[in-house]
């Protein structure tokens, strides 16, 4: 019996989920935050998947927590340069805080659509298009299909995608690999991991801190 | 006394020009080193095309004319103007002597370009790279498509008789550059060649005006004698990029294969479209399968002929007595694959309400769209620059195409101390070098998000207040500017703490000599 389970164990095609050395385990995006690095399986941003913020209220942290990763893909070596993509952001971007954080402007893009197709149908396009390092999106009204059609498209390259949505929107099933519960407190910025991979749920106090 | 420019011509404006002047041909002198070429063009000229504004079934002469007022010039006829022995060429004044009911119609360009387009489409049954020409010729890569006809001689046979079954005059030839099977073409004496010798041969004894330049190039070469392209070619380069211009010299090398040409590939909106008979009647949309297999499996071989892929296709289920129930489905990049198709149909079908039996399915595609290299590339492989700038400038191109030219911005800064106009929007390709931004870096922290217009806040206990108190921890920064354009500001800025541990952006200013708090941002 013990044998039959070692040799099961052994054979490359077993995912373990408690397994950290997995073939994710390298792919993380260092988010600058040392004990959030820590809490993902690849030390980082997962790329090639969707990643989930949800937030209880605008204008908590949300865009100080990815601006270290967005810094790192700004500045990435390449003959081509990427895109940082910004899905209609609720409130006015001001470049010069994001100048101030050392992004290169030259490779923000800025999309305003109306309409919820016409937002999904753009992030989907600059997914496949793979000519996005980043693509922050603001998404309150995307359902369980989309997100699973988004998710498809992520995996066809190598972009941070991180989707910011309500926190009302905790209790829906969503196939994001990650998915974490901003919460502002008097003393700075606690998050809630909700789903990770290779790990369970896991509250991070005051990452950001006052 | 006319100068030929090939003994000391080249004076000081020669020498002005010797910088620009591409590299000397590798030609004669050293074979070995011409461009390998791994194309081969057949050009199609239509002369005909602009008596596309000639309606059919007309009994009476009708001539096409262009060219100034008083100087038109017969561009196409009908059969019935030719009979009365109207000329292509002939001036409209002569043409007029020759028939009292001539119709005259003004050439339309916009109609020809349209039906190049057509055309077009119907060359993509021999090969999937058809390029326009206009204002009147097609350019066909047959290199792949040689065997699949029997021969370079009777694939151009085939195209000549599909063309005038259709009632097209065509003159053809082919060559191993796209603009030297062009020139070839002209001459109308269907000119077949292979090898870059062949070609540079038939071009040497080819009068200048196929190429078709402007008239003072014309007139110039003939002032110095020269009325053939070799004898042209002859002379030397300096003196003829002086004289002539450098497009002149840059078609001539790319006619002769010194100098690659650029061609750009027409995409035709096809479209695929059959339907099928379902055995039995059915009302469970699960049972449409099996048909909707088979017709993706036909639409597969359609876009595989065509090197082509779509991104939506619309399955219609044809109901007696009863409107069609649609099913319309899209992917985010064109795909020819009956089973990607399949996977979203499978997904979709069986949710299908059907309002009644249905005796029929019927599949119509999107436009036929390129399947492009870049998403042919193995897994795992980083696109090629090339590729990557392509996809930038396609990605581009869609959103501005759906979201319109607003809706896609980048930003830049600009060094100005009022905050609310420290930056601009501009389109995302403009890249500017930041001038004069120094004394940036050295600010305050910036909020992330800004509150534009700033939001006037109460003041309550002399304090401002955002649902509660606002603590102020860091300022005052004094901000004064303006003063020049009328719209000035004297402000002082605070980071507030807010409640919940929100950072906030506010200042103070005086109007009307009281003092007002706003908000203008907030550290998100």
């Amino acid at each position: 019996m013990k044998a039959s389970l070692e040799a099961l164990l052994s054979t490359a095609t077993l995912w373990r989920a408690a397994d950290r050395e997995d073939r994710f385990a390298k792919t993380g995006l260092p988010t600058g935050f040392a004990r959030l690095d820590a809490a993902l399986a690849g030390g980082g941003w997962p790329l090639a998947t969707v990643i989930e913020l949800l937030l209880p209220d605008d204008g908590i942290g949300e865009l100080s927590l990815l601006l270290p990763a967005l810094h790192t893909l700004t500045h990435e070596a390449s003959s081509s340069p990427r895109w940082v993509l910004w899905m209609t952001p609720p409130h006015t971007l001001y470049p010069p805080a994001l100048a101030q954080a050392g992004l290169s402007l030259e490779r923000q893009l800025l999309i305003r659509a109306t309409s919820r197709s016409d937002r999904l149908w753009t992030l989907e396009q600059a997914l496949v298009s793979k000519r996005c390092a980043a693509i922050v999106g603001w998404v309150a009204d995307i359902d369980g299909r989309w997100l699973r059609r988004l998710n498809l498209a992520a995996q066809r390259g190598d972009t941070l995608t991180v989707l910011l949505r309500p926190a009302s929107s905790r209790a829906q099933h969503s196939p994001a690999t990650l998915r974490i519960l901003l919460e502002r407190t008097p003393r700075g910025l606690d998050l809630e991991i909700i789903k990770r991979r290779g790990g369970g749920s896991l509250r991070i106090p005051h990452v950001l801190s006052v | 006394m006319r100068r030929r420019p090939s003994h000391g011509g080249v004076g000081s404006t020669g020498d002005l020009f010797l910088a620009e002047v591409p590299p000397a041909a590798p030609t004669n002198t050293h074979p070995n080193h011409a461009p390998r070429t791994s194309r081969l063009w057949l050009a199609l000229e239509f002369p005909q095309l602009p008596a596309v504004v000639i309606e059919e079934g007309v009994d009476s002469p009708v001539v096409v004319v262009d060219g100034p007022a008083h100087a038109e010039v017969v561009v196409a006829c009908n059969r019935a103007a030719r009979a009365v022995d109207i000329q292509m060429g002939m001036r409209l004044g002569i043409a007029r002597l020759r028939s009292d009911v001539l119709r005259v119609i003004t050439r339309r360009l916009d109609r020809e370009q349209a039906y190049l387009g057509v055309l077009a489409r119907q060359a993509q049954r021999f090969t999937p790279f058809v390029s326009l020409e206009p204002p009147q010729a097609l350019l066909l890569e047959i290199k792949g498509s040689r065997a699949l006809f029997g021969g370079l001689n009777a694939l151009c046979e085939t195209v000549r008789e599909y063309y005038r079954s259709l009632g097209h005059e065509v003159h053809d030839a082919t060559a191993v550059t796209a603009r030297g099977a062009l020139w070839l073409a002209r001459t109308e004496q269907r000119l077949i060649t292979e090898t870059q010798d062949a070609l540079r041969q038939h071009l040497a004894v080819t009068a200048i005006e196929v190429a078709q330049w402007p008239a003072s190039v014309n007139a110039l070469c003939e002032r110095i004698g020269v009325r053939l392209l070799g004898e042209l070619r002859r002379l030397p380069r300096e003196g003829l990029a002086a004289r002539l211009g450098l497009d002149t010299l840059r078609t001539l090398d790319e006619a002769h294969g010194d100098r690659p040409e650029a061609r750009r590939r027409h995409v035709v909106a096809e479209r695929f479209s059959a339907s099928l008979d379902l055995p039995a009647e059915t009302h469970s949309a699960q049972c449409l399968l099996p048909a909707s297999d088979h017709l993706l499996a036909s639409m597969e071989s359609f876009l595989r002929r065509r090197d082509s892929g779509v991104m939506q296709l619309t399955l219609r289920c044809l109901h007696r007595a009863h409107p069609a129930t649609l099913l319309r489905l899209g992917r985010a990049w064109p795909s020819a694959r009956a089973d990607e198709w399949r996977e979203l149909v499978s997904e979709r079908l069986p949710q299908l309400r059907l309002a009644a039996p249905t005796e029929r399915l019927q599949l119509r595609s999107g436009p036929c769209l390129p399947l492009e290299t870049l998403h042919r590339d193995l897994p795992g492989h980083a696109p090629t620059i090339e590729s990557a700038a392509f996809e930038t400038t396609r990605l581009l191109e869609r959103l501005r195409a759906r979201l319109g030219d607003d809706a896609v911005q980048g930003m830049r800064l600009i060094a100005e101390h009022r905050p609310e106009r420290a930056y601009r929007h501009q389109r995302p390709e403009t890249s500017v070098i930041p001038t004069d931004l120094e004394g940036l870096r050295p600010l305050p922290p910036r909020p992330l998000w800004l509150v534009d217009p700033p939001k006037p806040l109460q003041l309550q206990q002399g304090r401002p207040w955002l649902d509660g108190p606002l603590v102020l921890t860091r300022g005052p920064e004094r901000i004064e500017s303006g003063w020049w354009d009328g719209d000035a500001i004297a402000r002082d800025y605070y980071v507030a703490a807010a409640q919940r541990g929100r950072q906030l952006w506010i200042f103070r200013t005086r109007l009307e000599d009281q003092l007002h708090w706003f908000l203008h941002g907030v550290f998100a």
